[in-house]
């Protein structure tokens, strides 16, 4: 008895080992290739709508969505960890002499539009400010919000690190040449940022417009007036599409131009169907 | 048998050597072009204004409170508990405790931190009026808790090394338990209660996803423990993503790093003289 169960062990091992055999390396399914999608926090939620759609469109790849931040995104492309990055920001002039130094060119397509948001707690009864004013908030020249005509509590300035595109597009715009004053928060996320003003009385911080709304009454979303004195503007897609509102921005793809497989993702992103899904998604289309 | 132990030995030596190395070779064009006065001195941490200014001072007075704080924290409560299990508890509970506080110290940082981003933060909101919560006093409650046992265990060694023989001569002369503690056990077990809370502090100096979690992330020079602020490893770790491979910004990262080694390495060799030894028995 015990030596019938032997045999049948061997055979068993022997069955395998000819099955196991049998797979030459070229008959062997190769695991399919991975798209690397990464940067922009912003269009972080957005990458996830596209990845999961073109599953159905590229059933040759399997694309891997990640965050950290536009520049961390394009560091990627340029070492090559990365095969599109998402980036709320065009290339900065490093960047760009960077991949230059290392012989790479860059394609740039956008994809969609956003608005940034400039969110105060609910109990601030402000209901619009003026950039002049909000360069004020940022550089720290202003640390009450009475000095505003506001309630006579201290401001708690929410921004992001330097590593994210919108606080990047938000220095350019709004602060010009000068620097966040060094009593700004850095938050890893739009999320952490709606968080902590939503958390702090005195707080005022810039988020894309998709997290802002998601804040629901517990943020307060401001209007903005280009120049002071000047009609305050609330964000929303038309505002945005017809230059109203003085905070909005492209969102880039960037792909190495010889990669073809990147490509047909950005085209799918640029397709009707893409940009269908973007406006779903609570994000603005470019037409 | 005896080559492949030196052998092994010389790698941990070997390794640490290259990684000193690297870091100084990375970090080299901010010692020469920025130079270690500016960097370590310089007032203003923004590295992508134009010029940076590349000054880490806030970022290591940061860490310098953060560690502080976490220290009265993990030692003030840690040695109270290794007194108590290690001479009064029954020990049926200490041997109960001691599985519980390994479960501690092998708890996720980023578990930790969401539960101080949860509980703590609005605690230190609503009692001390720190804006957001987030502040250098939330993080160093969650990392002190975080190095509790590194001290407990370590106290608790330093404790049980005390003979008995010296516990019961007090006794025998009439005095009392609390007298034999405070007057015969405490003085003999100094060295290595010493040593037990260096190396807690060890542990906390370099915590990093708690702080970048709960500090607010804020790189100025701090007023008050209700600030937010930025310590050196949360700064690398929100930095490291995104700098461009060979930039200042980058090599600036490097060289806090190298800065970040050399507080650890004194910290230990301060437990070391201390007795305890942070080679022998030390247990980070």
């Amino acid at each position: 008895m015990a030596d019938g169960r032997g045999v049948w062990v061997v055979l068993l091992l022997l069955a395998l080992a000819v099955a196991a055999g049998g797979c030459s390396p070229a008959a062997r399914r190769q695991p399919p290739p991975t798209l690397n999608v990464r940067g922009s926090d912003t269009m972080l939620h957005l990458a996830r709508v596209w990845a999961e759609a073109y599953a159905a469109v590229d059933r040759e790849v399997q694309v891997a969505v990640a965050g950290g931040g536009s520049g961390v995104g394009i560091a990627g492309l340029l070492d090559g960890a990365v095969d599109v990055a998402l980036a709320s920001r065009p290339l900065s002039a490093e960047e760009q002499a960077a991949a230059a130094a290392r012989g790479l060119a860059f394609s740039e397509a956008v994809v969609g539009l956003d608005a940034i948001a400039v969110v105060v707690h609910p109990d601030n009864y402000l209901g619009d400010l003026s950039l002049a004013e909000l360069r004020s908030l940022f550089t720290g020249r202003i640390t009450r919000w009475s000095a505003l005509g506001g309630p006579n509590v201290a401001v708690t300035v929410v921004s992001r690190p330097s590593g994210s595109g919108t606080a990047r597009y938000f220095q350019a715009v709004v602060l010009g040449r000068h620097e966040f004053t060094p009593r700004a928060m850095q938050l890893p996320s739009s999320q952490a940022v709606a968080e902590a003003v939503a958390a702090a009385p005195g707080g005022i911080g810039y988020l894309d417009l998709v997290h802002a709304r998601a804040g629901g009454d517990r943020i307060k979303i401001l209007g903005l007036a280009l120049l002071p004195g000047g009609e305050p503007v609330l964000p929303s897609a038309a505002a945005v599409r017809q230059g109203r509102y003085p905070l909005s921005r492209p969102l880039y793809l960037y792909t190495r131009s010889d990669d073809d497989r990147a490509a047909r993702f950005v085209a799918f992103a640029r397709s009707s169907e893409g940009q269908q899904l973007l406006t779903q998604a609570g994000y603005i289309a470019v037409r | 048998m005896a080559g492949a132990v030196r052998l092994a030995a010389a790698s941990v030596v070997g390794a640490l050597g290259l990684l000193t190395l690297f870091l100084l070779r990375e970090g080299a064009a901010v010692w020469v072009q920025v130079g270690p006065g500016h960097f370590l001195l310089g007032q203003e941490w923004a590295p992508l204004a134009a010029p940076p200014r590349l000054g880490i001072r806030p970022l290591l007075l940061g860490s310098a409170l953060v560690g502080a704080l976490a220290a009265v924290v993990a030692v003030g409560l840690g040695l109270l508990a290794a007194i108590y299990l290690a001479e009064e508890a029954p020990p049926r509970l200490a041997g109960l405790a001691a599985p519980l506080i390994a479960l501690l110290a092998a708890t996720p940082s980023v578990v930790m931190g969401f539960l101080g981003l949860q509980v703590v933060a609005p605690l230190v909101q609503r009692l001390g009026g720190a804006p957001t919560g987030q502040s250098a006093l939330a993080a160093a409650v969650v990392v002190g808790v975080m190095a509790l046992p590194t001290v407990v265990a370590l106290g608790q060694d330093a404790l049980r090394a005390v003979p008995m023989s010296l516990r019961e001569a007090s006794l025998a002369l009439g005095a009392d338990r609390l007298h034999t503690l405070t007057r015969a056990v405490l003085p003999a077990a100094a060295p290595g209660l010493a040593a037990a809370a260096v190396l807690g502090l060890g542990r906390v100096v370099g915590e990093t996803m708690v702080v970048l979690m709960l500090a607010g992330n804020a790189p100025q020079a701090p007023a008050s423990p209700l600030d937010p602020v930025a310590t050196l490893p949360a700064v690398i770790a929100a930095e490291m993503g995104e700098t461009v491979r060979g930039s200042t910004h980058q090599a600036a990262l490097f060289a806090m790093g190298l800065v970040l080694l050399a507080v650890t390495w004194a910290l230990y060799t301060v437990a070391g003289w201390l007795g305890l030894g942070g080679g022998g028995q030390g247990r980070p």
